[in-house]
């Protein structure tokens, strides 16, 4: 069933979240700077709101010690006249001030009070005292009050709490706005950090990949060498890549050396049969078996310079001559020295030109030899009567040369293997080939900068050679 | 090739073969541009009407075969081994894996010589081909 659109799109972003541990990482530390904000944040608020009431408290209190310096020094009418200028310059009633006498009779001050007391305490208008004068909305006004008890009764003075709630308020705004842009910086940071973490990931993917198809001269390249984890890993996967590709390249020198010290004596053994084929008086058993000596020596020789000739190909050392080669007409050099062998086997050839001519630049001898290599493949490895074509076309800005068969194919799994030098299909090891014909197209393909392919032809093989045109 | 060389061959190559293109360097005829009818015994091959009569008769040729044989009448008389027919005929430096040679010479030989009794193309064990009268 198909998803209808929103969702899917909704749902990408979640699975580039599971699909990229480093953006997970990224995020998960995006949200413990968060929660850590929001914690010390709320200590201080706490610590502030604390510190703000004490200071309050002290404040009350030292009012209310005034207040008895003034009376222990001046007697209560100068108390009285003190509290008047003070509740006079209170503004809004922000403070309270307050003298009540022993029998409780006598009082002045700004509020009314049912029970006196002495030390701190937190009073609530219309709860706990009477603001006279003040309407409903001085309601639930909070103080912090202090009592002190006198010989002739108890002074009390009190603090608007409101400056503590608009402190806070202050605080809670200030600190909300500061959250909101460490988060979304943090969020960004993290993404970005995650982004280049992942890029670099996916490059050291791309670099395995490349190694996984075949390359192993792909290496991992920072345009920013960075000694860390990430760039440690690549240091030693390129270190890895190193000592795979000179094992591989040893390898394949040994196998170099091997035909190349061997072809020579083998060349010097059929030097030393050639002359007795030539003597005439040789009875007929002997010179057929000589015969068969020499050609059992010759292809030797010649699978040692397939080889040889692929080590060149490949390694660079076999320069293509340039010249302009038109596939119509390759091809139809190959039909033409193939076509009899084709019949004396039981086989059918069939070529199929182009319309009009196709040409590459490359080397005629070498694609001449990569063509009648697969046809003459064909013929090896299907039984007659096969029918073989050999087409060229043209799609775009490319040519194809094309050889097809109706027989067994290659079963797809065993398609990449076949390119292996001395690899050879289970069913095909009684065939003759020495099972370099392939590897040697593959190099000359990759040396003109084409690229080969096995496709099935239902039934048989289709080998598909493309090369970029000339011109 | 281009300064001035007639011939090359890759080392390691095989003593017949090197003899063979010593041989055939050797005994090269003056260039005979001009010529227009190559003979070998009873054997006539017209360049211009691309006619091959043998004994009066005339051989029905296939392009490839009329070029095989042309260049073997040329190089009448002197080993042509399987690399230098390859050379010549089709212009290729490389060895085919199956009997391309031998295929043709048979088709060739099926034509010109079976028919009649005195044989003019001849294989030289271990070296290659030959046409002489």
């Amino acid at each position: 069933m198909r998803l209808p659109r929103p969702v899917t799109d909704v749902l990408r972003p979640l699975s580039a979240f599971s699909r990229s541990a480093s953006l997970r990482l990224a995020m998960l530390v995006s949200v413990i700077f968060v929660v850590a904000i929001l914690a010390a944040g709320g200590v201080s608020y706490l610590v502030l709101s604390d510190q703000l009431r004490s200071r309050l408290v002290q404040d009350a209190r030292q009012m209310a010690e005034n207040l008895a310096a003034t009376y222990q020094v001046a007697g209560l009418p100068e108390l009285h006249a003190q509290i008047a200028t003070n509740v006079a310059t209170t503004r809004g009633g922000e403070n309270l001030y307050m003298f009540m006498d022993r029998t409780g009779q006598t009082v002045f001050g700004n509020f009314n009070i049912r029970a006196p007391f002495t030390g701190p305490r937190e009073l609530v208008a219309g709860r706990d005292i009477v603001l006279p004068g003040a309407g409903a909305h001085a309601g639930q006004t909070h103080f912090a009050a202090y009592g002190l008890r006198l010989p002739a009764g108890w002074i009390i003075t009190g603090r608007d709490t409101r400056s503590i709630a608009s402190t806070q308020r202050i605080l809670v705004g200030a600190f909300g706005w500061g959250l909101g842009l460490a988060m979304v910086l943090s969020v960004a940071l993290a993404l970005a950090l995650a982004r280049r973490t992942e890029a670099r990931i996916a490059r050291l993917n791309r670099i395995l990949e490349e190694v996984a198809n075949g390359d192993l001269s792909a290496r991992f390249h920072d345009p920013r060498p960075r000694g860390d984890d990430i760039g440690r890993v690549a240091g030693s996967l390129n270190e890895m890549l190193d000592r795979l590709s000179m094992t591989v390249d040893s390898l394949r020198q040994v196998s170099n050396d091997v035909a190349h010290d061997l072809r020579t004596p083998l060349t010097r053994l059929r030097n030393r049969l050639e002359p007795l084929l030539l003597q005439q008086d040789l009875p007929e058993p002997a010179a057929q078996e000589l015969e068969q000596a020499v050609a059992e020596v010759e292809a030797i020789v010649k699978t040692f310079n397939a080889v040889l000739r692929i080590a060149q190909i490949e390694g660079g050392r076999a320069r293509p001559r340039a010249e302009i080669v038109d596939f119509n007409d390759l091809c139809s050099t190959v039909h033409d020295m193939l076509d009899p062998v084709a019949e004396e086997m039981g086989h059918s050839l069939i070529l199929v030109p182009a319309p009009e001519p196709v040409c590459i630049t490359g080397d005629h001898d070498m694609l001449a030899q990569a063509v009648t290599n697969l046809v003459e493949n064909a013929f090896h490895h299907v039984p007659p009567p096969a029918r073989i074509s050999l087409s060229v076309q043209v799609r775009g800005a490319k040519a194809f040369l094309l050889v097809c068969d109706s027989g067994p194919g290659i079963a797809p799994e065993e398609r990449e293997r076949v390119f292996r030098r001395f690899y050879r299909l289970e069913k095909s090891r009684g065939t003759p080939g020495s099972g370099l014909g392939l590897s040697l197209v593959a190099a000359i393909v990759a040396l003109h900068g084409g690229t080969i392919d096995l496709r099935d032809n239902n039934p048989g093989l289709c080998v598909e050679m493309s090369f970029p045109t000339a011109g | 090739m281009n300064a001035g060389a007639d011939d090359y061959l890759v080392k390691p190559f095989a003593f017949a073969e090197l003899s063979a293109r010593i041989q055939a360097l050797a005994r090269r005829p003056a260039m005979q541009a001009d010529e227009t009818v190559l003979t070998a015994g009873d054997l006539t091959m017209d360049l211009v009407r691309r006619e091959v009569c043998r004994a009066g008769q005339t051989v029905d040729l296939q392009p490839r075969e009329f070029r095989l044989l042309e260049h073997l009448l040329r190089s009448q008389g002197r080993v042509q081994t399987r690399t230098m027919l390859l050379e010549a005929v089709w212009g290729i430096h490389f060895d085919p894996n199956t009997s391309v040679v031998e295929t043709h010479i048979s088709r060739l030989r099926a034509k010109i010589d079976k028919p009649f009794e005195q044989p003019l193309l001849h294989t030289v064990r271990g070296a290659g081909y030959m046409l002489k009268a």
